[in-house]
């Protein structure tokens, strides 16, 4: 009864992916993200017989990061790269790939469910998350029931947003065009408040390491500005700022801004 | 008109694990993903953590009985994650979307900032200020419960693990009794109120004695509390420990961060009845609270010795500036959980102890790591089995530092004999970054794993446990076995990669722990946080 249209559908989804791969290998983006991706973790270690150390023996060993970012760069695409039209042919096959349910995140919200249907279904499934000019990795596996629903239960949304896509069991990430899953709005900075004779100092602990911290009055006017590089923020605004109201926003690069939130009534110390 | 800084940081509490580096002037580098020709390609992610959003998660703790799983706590936007240990990278487990902290966290029915107001807690000058409760120190009591510290709006929450959301337990603020004083506790149920709530509040007046902060001066008195004497309210709630149906709280008491100013560390104890269901917990009436020996109480751990004495060691950071400077003294205090009495002390001198005491598996030695300095300390727990400690009921309690007669010097690294290792060279310099170490004892005695936040690196440290064991354990028998340069150095020209690894824990050794897939999980804190595990056999 099942049997032979799903094979054929197999089949289509098989001829189609193929298309797809061959393609983006001919432009060089052949599928090394597998290969990475069972490659056995440089930590790992088995040297329980390794005579204690000198302390001398410790120089300076450049870990698997610094490796990877010290190396030649290989040419991991990019999104825009993977939004291309030119490199992912939406109509090739599209209607056979797993596809996940449109995601809304809200604001605070720190997880989301990715679900979606699979059209090839039952099989298994992979879910890979794509990182901008780096391999692409594994974060999870499923199995799509017979009625073509998958359930990848929940992950976790960074500040800098996840790139996902679903793909059936070897076939490469960079096959099927991928979902972007960002907050609607950045996370405001954290904040703690000191009175003192010398003014206000405000600490800062923002959601993102980058961007700018503003401080502004009641009739948007700036205050203070400060860059984020390295971690938190300290400013400190002198008494006679205070007569006025506060809040604070945090611009990102990309143009996004957190709700500004008022955290000083105006007042003189 | 305006000053704007950036300085190095502090930690005053598990709340505070967070780094500044000032004045760097490290020319724009984003947290992911820009590119500019001659520059390091930056790698914000690392294949083998998970993401979680943003900086500096607060805490992370697992589950009792069941340590392939743990909890971690996500600072910004706030949210109680479940992760499962035993896959790599760990697997979020949350089965309900972790939602957003409610405007009202504690379950009063009124949101936290009118709470706060309402309470009379405002400073005069400034009636309509905001108290925002920011997430710390987590503590998986019950495989179902979990304690979170929040400061700023200072309280102890309830959350499940499995689901991220806020339980609710049946708080009590007694009558007046003994030494319990209903009015002492403003964000507490009324006089006599036992409510269910889902945060209990750690708000409350202090009356030290002596009356004197970290600096030597006089404490003034607090509008809040009684007037007729030196008090100041609690703050920087920092961490909770659980032992003989009580629950200890430490808050660090920062009277001024910018002062560098603390007001003396206080230990709140309070019944908590795991027995009932919901959990009822109560201020303890008869002694509500203990005042620490040193300043800035930051950590809490529970020890049993091998003889049964239940205690709480508490991790006393001392007093520190914000730029990471050793002002005051730090130490370990043994509290007896029968007789609620600090019945021991480890002076440990200017060391900057942090963390929480970690506990060999054979209850010999303790290590803890370093704030503002690559180095470690340990102290040997043996002396806490001798009966005579418990004994001494109107005597101060005994310095384990050799100073009290008839008493060991119990210390192996201390502030003068530090346990340390020679810096990354490609690691930032002292000046640009003075780092922190949080420790932990692997599966076994013999490995314990360190993080050093400025170098990105993981030092494994071998103890040779070949007897005779004397008290205290010799410090020769301690050595660096290797260093693993896991993420990248605190240095301008890196910044953006995956860097400042903290809360290092390993799973307990039980037989489902020994088939996981990791020994070691840890949080690396930018520019996003990640939650790791690594398997690290030595």
């Amino acid at each position: 009864m099942y049997g032979q249209p799903h094979l054929l559908i197999r089949v289509a989804l098989g001829g189609a992916l193929l298309v797809a791969t061959l393609s983006f290998a001919l432009r060089g983006e052949v599928d090394r993200s597998i290969q990475i991706a069972s490659q056995p973790s440089p930590l790992k270690r088995a040297n329980m017989n390794a005579p204690l150390a000198d302390p001398d023996r410790l120089k300076s060993t450049l870990g698997p990061h610094l490796e990877a970012a010290s190396e030649p760069r290989e040419a991991y695409p990019s999104h825009e790269m993977m939004d291309s039209p030119e490199t992912v042919d939406p109509k090739i096959g599209s209607w056979l790939w797993p596809q996940l349910n449109p995601v809304i995140l809200t604001d605070g919200q720190a997880t989301v469910r990715l679900q979606g249907h699979d059209p090839a279904a039952p099989q298994p499934l992979q879910l890979w998350h794509l990182r901008e000019g780096q391999k692409a990795e594994i974060i999870a596996h499923s199995q799509s029931l017979e009625d073509g629903g998958f359930d990848f239960g929940r992950i976790v949304v960074p500040q800098s947003g996840l790139r996902v896509v679903v793909t059936p069991l070897d076939l490469s990430p960079y096959s099927v065009r991928s979902q972007a899953i960002k907050r609607p709005q950045p996370s405001p900075p954290h904040l703690s408040v000191e009175y003192e004779s010398q003014g206000l100092t405000a600490r800062i602990t923002p959601a993102r390491l980058e961007g700018e911290i503003l401080i502004t009055n009641e009739f948007n006017e700036t205050v203070a500005r400060q860059r984020v590089e390295t971690g938190p923020a300290e400013i400190t605004i002198n008494p006679e700022e205070l007569h006025q109201a506060l809040s604070i926003t945090h611009l990102l690069p990309n143009g996004q801004e957190t709700k500004p939130f008022q955290f000083h009534t105006a007042h003189p110390l | 008109m305006v000053n704007q800084k950036r300085r190095v940081p502090l930690t005053w509490a598990s709340l505070l694990s967070f780094t500044v580096v000032l004045s760097l002037g490290a020319g724009g580098c984003e947290g992911t993903g820009s590119e500019q020709p001659g520059r390091i390609i930056q790698q914000a992610g690392d294949p083998r953590c998970t993401p979680v959003g943003g900086p500096y998660p607060s805490g992370l703790d697992t589950l009792p009985n069941n340590s392939r799983y743990a909890v971690l706590m996500q600072f910004t936007p706030k949210a109680l994650l479940a992760f499962d240990l035993g896959v790599s990278p760990p697997r979020l487990i949350t089965q309900e979307a972790s939602p957003a902290f409610p405007a009202d966290s504690d379950g009063d029915g009124v949101p936290d900032i009118e709470a706060f107001r309402e309470a009379g807690l405002c400073p005069e000058f400034n009636p309509l200020c905001f108290a925002d409760p920011k997430p710390g120190h987590v503590n998986a009591i019950r495989e179902d419960l979990v304690f979170v510290t929040t400061s700023d709006y200072e309280q102890v929450l309830f959350m499940e693990p499995s689901t991220g959301r806020l339980k609710p337990l049946s708080v009590l603020n007694p009558e007046n009794q003994a030494q319990h004083r209903a009015q002492d506790w403003p964000l507490l149920p009324e006089q006599g109120a036992a409510v269910l709530r889902t945060g209990v509040s750690t708000q409350r007046c202090i009356h030290p004695d002596p009356a004197l902060d970290s600096q030597g001066e006089v404490i003034g008195m607090d509008p809040q509390c009684d007037v007729d004497k030196a008090g100041f309210m609690t703050g920087f709630t920092a961490a909770t420990a659980y032992g003989g149906e009580r629950l200890f709280v430490a808050t660090s008491n920062l009277a001024s961060p910018s002062e560098a100013r603390f007001n003396p560390g206080s230990l709140l104890i309070y019944d908590l009845n795991l027995q009932h269901e919901p959990p009822t917990i109560q201020p303890h009436v008869e002694k509500p609270l203990l005042q620490t020996s040193d300043f800035n109480p930051t950590a809490l751990s529970n020890y049993v010795t091998p003889l049964g004495r239940e205690l709480i060691l508490v991790t006393n950071t001392g007093a520190l500036s914000f730029d990471g400077n050793l002002i005051g003294a730090s130490g370990v205090d043994v509290i007896d959980v029968e007789s609620l009495k600090v019945v021991a002390r480890y002076p440990l001198g200017q060391a900057g102890a942090r963390g929480p005491v970690a506990i060999d598996p054979t209850g010999r030695i303790g290590l803890l790591g370093a704030e503002s300095q690559r180095a470690l300390y340990a102290i040997d727990l043996a002396p806490l089995d001798d009966p005579q400690l418990y004994v001494r009921l109107e005597e101060p309690p005994v310095d384990l530092d050799g100073s009290t007669p008839n008493f060991p010097d119990a210390r192996i690294f201390w502030a003068d004999q530090p346990l340390t290792w020679p810096g990354r060279p490609d690691g930032p310099s002292e000046r640009l970054c003075p780092t922190r170490t949080d420790v932990s004892f692997g599966v076994n005695r013999e490995i314990a794993y360190a993080t050093d936040w400025c170098d990105g690196s993981l030092a494994v440290l071998s103890v040779d446990w070949r007897p005779p064991f004397p008290v205290p354990f010799p410090a020769e028998q301690f050595r660096i076995l290797d260093r693993l340069d896991w993420a990248a150095p605190k240095t301008p020209a890196l910044y953006g990669l995956s860097a400042a690894p903290s809360m290092i824990q390993a799973p307990d050794s039980t037989s489902e722990a020994e088939t996981l897939a990791t020994q070691v999980v840890f949080v690396l804190n930018e520019p996003e946080g990640q939650l790791c595990t690594a398997n690290l056999t030595y």
